[in-house]
């Protein structure tokens, strides 16, 4: 014991003589399954990819206005030569990757004229609305659409999966002959948290590439 | 006949008086006895508590008078110095453990009593130290002097055999106004506490020492008149720890020497620089030894001593630069995948910010070993005592161990008539850089209290570079001198404490009469080589040194040769005399094996004490420095013969040789043990031999005259 206290004195060198470090994780680099692949994640869920699109034309448009050079009046004269070229239109759905077929859209346009007669909510215009560009003839907001999808910043659609998708329930592959077993049924595979938005975890969900049915992966 | 029979009685005589001599020659002389009694007087004072005024008075006179050909006509040529200098030791004993010592310098210049105004005292040590927890425990709190390994830390000495008292007097005096010695102790301000256990069963001893102090990096801060702490100070961190059984030892040392990046970042301010430079240097090493002698009492022992670095250097950079942070949040949008008509979703949002951060970036590093091992024997046989040994050494290139390094000798401070001009424009370069010398620069110090005025005060104006050219002067530079007619304390001394950061010894030009082989002692870089060394005397009658070395520099292909020998007589020893009476005589060369650079040194000095208060002393050192197929140029620029408006540099001069030689002699009166009254004289001249323009051979001779006269009290 007594020449344990003789030791003490060692201390403080060894104190100096060492030296440690702290790594900080990298946020991004988080869990995403094994078998996750952007592209097939991308095209199931098509609105993650549009949502960037949207940001963008907002952004632009936001600008646009804070500068005082463009009016009200002028904004809606803009809004409503985009909405009538029925051209443009038709190619921005099948762009948005929501048209696989002719009947995709007639079936759109009917949904659409539908509610607008029933509970007078106009969806077509909600639907298209966020993707006019200010002072640009629709030609060029079909444009500035190819452009910005062409500019997608797929590292924040894998960051969509593991900060919202997988809560969400979303699917993020397509289905192999195995997983179609159990269809996703909205809730009762979700538990609801204290937010009261459900959550699927720890279940995850394929898509079948031709019914668009989501399944449970086993 | 009869001249024979005297000539019998003669030698007879001679004979008896060389016995009866011989055995009293063990007798030590009264004034060894003196000092003894009072060096026993003072330790009984040591331990007795409360306050105690020691020191040391000088009254002194030193004249140089200056002959050179390119002197100025204008120009001083004698250099006057009469002053008194009073050391006051202070020291207070609050315990029998413990004890505070403040050191104050007072200096009166009578030379230039005129200039009358305040004279400061200045404080040249503080420093709080002790014994404490039975003895086992020594600390030192301020001002210290330490060292823990050749290779961690460490001073190099400058080393003269058998370099003449006279000589050596001044060289220590030299030393002491710079607050150091000829230890291999570094000066150092800081905290050491240096722990020993004593015998712990087989163990004869643990030891731990942990030492930490603050360095200076640069040597001048922003302002005289501030608070002198700023981002330019620097670091030291040292600890090692060992055991000792059986004669042997082994131990671990780490030192560490570091800027402080924090305190720099915080004092920047909204414009920082564009890059701060710091400098890193760790070193770790680990020494083992062994001595016969520690096992076994024998007149003859042996052992080895050796130590291996590892050391680790960093150059850095840091500024302040713009950062861009990256958030990733997610926001409410409506989904339309499942239904045309939407449902509440979340996506991911990227937003940036950017804000301004610093970043510290590597801009060198290096790793580098050494070692060194050393055997020695060491005899003491028949009268004959003898120290041999032998060091092999092996640094690489890329070692380096700061605090290890740095030599306190550095070169070219002109220290006798300073005030002297010269009046050749071609010899410009040549007198900047010989006008001292070698042997100047080793023996003089001059230590002056000046008016502070606007030549020795530095100022700063509103931006934050120091001003040269006076025309942009602080604003501030007359309301600070108006009030101030001030004396301050000034040295002209070759010697510093300061340590060299790595680069800043790579563009430093070492003098080569001072360790060639080996200018930062055994940590030098990038050196392999062989060192031996013999002490040996006879009775103390003789004594004899030899050096030999031969070191080789790896990276470039050069090697350093150097041998010395060094003779001493003591012939008040041979013949038991009451006064000194010695003579000694040593011889060095050093080579350098591309450039052929070589530089001898002779010495010869005798010490003649008579009527047992009185004594002579004289010296002589002689130094040859010849810089071989490397000789040193200087030019200028100067208008070309072809184009009147171009500039051509034109060499003016090339040194070859140069030739120190130092005699100096002196009487001395000691009133008391360490309390002397004294004269001396001599010549100091400095012969460079160039070349010209036109490649003709000339001389050019510094001459100075010196007269010293001083009265030394200790009290």
């Amino acid at each position: 014991m007594k020449k344990i206290k003789y030791l003490v004195w060692l201390i403080p060198v060894s104190i100096m003589m060492a030296c440690s470090s702290m790594a900080v994780d990298n946020a991004i680099e988080t869990a995403l399954p094994s078998d996750f692949n952007v592209t097939d994640y991308a095209l199931i869920n098509p609105d993650v990819v549009s949502f960037q699109v949207e940001t963008k034309i907002k952004e632009s448009n936001q600008k646009l206005k804070d500068k005082g050079a463009y009016s009200a009046a002028d904004s809606i004269a803009d809004l409503s030569a985009f909405l009538t070229d029925t051209s443009v239109i038709k190619e921005l759905f099948d762009l948005l990757g929501y048209k696989t077929n002719d009947e995709a859209w007639d079936l759109f346009i009917s949904q659409a004229d539908s509610i607008k007669d029933t509970i007078k909510v106009d969806i077509y215009k909600d639907f298209f609305t966020p993707y006019n560009s200010l002072n640009k003839k629709p030609n060029d907001d079909l444009n500035i659409v190819k452009e910005e999808l062409k500019n997608v910043d797929y590292s924040l659609v894998s960051l969509h999966y593991s900060m919202f998708g997988e809560l969400n329930g979303r699917a993020y592959r397509y289905c192999t002959k195995d997983d179609k077993k159990t269809v996703k049924q909205n809730l009762n595979q979700a538990k609801v948290n204290a937010k009261d938005i459900p959550d699927f975890r720890p279940n995850r969900y394929c898509q079948d590439k031709n019914s668009k049915i989501n399944y449970l992966i086993k | 006949m009869k001249l024979k029979k005297n000539m019998h009685t003669m030698v007879f005589k001679i004979v008896l008086l060389f016995f009866a001599v011989t055995a009293f020659a063990t007798t030590d002389s009264l004034v060894q006895k003196q000092e003894v009694m009072i060096q026993k007087l003072d330790s009984i004072d040591n331990s007795v508590m409360g306050l105690r005024l020691g020191g040391t008075a000088t009254a002194g006179f030193v004249s140089s008078k200056l002959t050179s050909d390119p002197l100025s006509p204008n120009s001083p040529t004698r250099d006057n110095q009469a002053y008194t200098h009073l050391k006051l030791r202070l020291d207070a004993r609050p315990s029998k453990e413990t004890n505070a010592r403040v050191e104050l310098t007072l200096h009166k210049d009578w030379h230039q009593a005129q200039e009358e105004g305040i004279n400061p005292v200045i404080g040249r040590w503080f420093s709080y130290d002790g014994k404490i927890l039975n003895k086992k425990v020594d600390f030192n709190l301020g001002y210290m002097r330490v060292s823990h390994t050749p290779l961690t830390l460490f001073t190099p000495q400058t080393e003269i055999l058998q370099e003449p008292t006279i000589f050596k007097e001044h060289r220590v005096d030299a030393l002491a106004d710079r607050n150091l010695d000829t230890t291999n102790n570094r000066l150092l301000q800081g905290l050491n506490v240096h722990y020993n256990s004593g015998k712990l069963g087989v163990l004869d001893n643990i030891y731990a020492q942990a030492t930490g102090a603050r360095l200076r990096a640069t040597a001048k801060k922003y302002d005289q008149v501030f608070f002198d702490f700023d981002w330019s100070d620097r670091y030291f961190a040292g600890g090692r720890t060992g055991l000792e059984a059986y004669g042997a030892h082994l131990g671990l040392n780490y030192v560490n020497t570091f800027d402080r990046i924090r305190s720099t970042r915080a004092v920047a301010g909204p414009n920082p620089l564009a890059a701060y430079f710091y400098d890193f240097n760790k070193v770790f090493t680990v020494d083992a030894g062994f001595d016969s002698k520690n096992l076994v009492s024998l007149p003859i022992s042996f052992g080895v001593d050796g130590e291996f670095a590892m050391s680790n250097w960093r150059y850095r950079a840091d500024s302040l630069t713009q950062k861009t942070k990256t958030h990733y949040s997610l926001i409410e949008g409506i989904s339309r995948i499942n239904s045309y008509e939407g449902e509440s979703s979340f996506y991911v949002q990227k937003t940036e910010s950017t804000s301004k951060d610093w970043k510290l970036k590597t801009l060198l590093k290096e790793d580098g070993n050494a070692f060194y091992v050393t055997p020695f024997v060491k005899a003491d046989l028949f009268g004959f005592n003898l120290d041999l040994k032998a060091t092999y050494l092996q640094n690489d290139s890329n070692f380096w161990a700061e605090m290890a390094s740095t030599p306190l000798y550095q070169r070219n401070i002109s220290i006798l008539n300073a005030d002297a001009f010269y009046d050749n424009q071609l010899l410009d370069g040549v007198i900047a850089s010989f006008r001292s010398g070698n042997l100047e620069n080793l023996y003089f110090s001059i230590y002056n209290s000046n008016v502070l005025n606007r030549q020795n005060l530095m100022t700063i104006n509103a931006s934050t570079t120091l001003e040269s050219d006076g025309t942009s002067d602080s604003r501030f530079v007359l309301s600070r001198l108006y009030n101030n007619y001030k004396l301050g304390h000034f040295y002209k001394n070759a010697y510093n404490a300061n340590t060299w950061k790595r680069l800043e010894f790579l563009v430093d030009d070492l003098d080569p009469s001072v360790n060639m082989a080996l200018p930062l002692g055994l940590a030098t870089p990038d050196r392999q080589g062989v060192l031996v060394s013999l002490d040996a005397d006879y009775k103390k009658w003789f004594e004899l040194n030899a050096r030999f070395s031969k070191i080789e520099r790896q990276s470039i292909d050069i090697d350093y040769t150097t041998i010395a020998v060094g003779l001493k007589a003591n012939v008040d020893e041979i013949f038991a005399l009451h006064n000194d009476l010695n003579i000694a005589f040593s011889a060095e060369e050093a080579k350098e094996s591309k450039s052929e650079l070589k530089t001898t040194r002779l010495n010869a000095g005798v010490d003649i004490g008579f009527l047992s208060k009185w004594s002579v002393l004289a010296g002589l050192q002689i130094l040859n420095k010849d810089f071989g197929k490397d000789p040193v140029s200087f030019g200028g620029l100067y208008p070309s013969p072809d184009d009147p408006n171009a500039e051509v540099f034109v060499t003016t001069a090339t040194v070859q040789k140069t030739q120190e030689l130092f005699a100096l002699g002196g009487l001395k009166y000691k009133i008391a043990p360490n309390s002397s009254l004294s004269l001396q004289g001599g010549v100091l001249n400095n012969s460079i031999t160039y070349l010209d323009m036109i490649g003709k051979k000339n001389d050019l001779d510094i001459d100075k005259f010196i007269i010293m006269a001083g009265l030394k009290v200790n009290f």
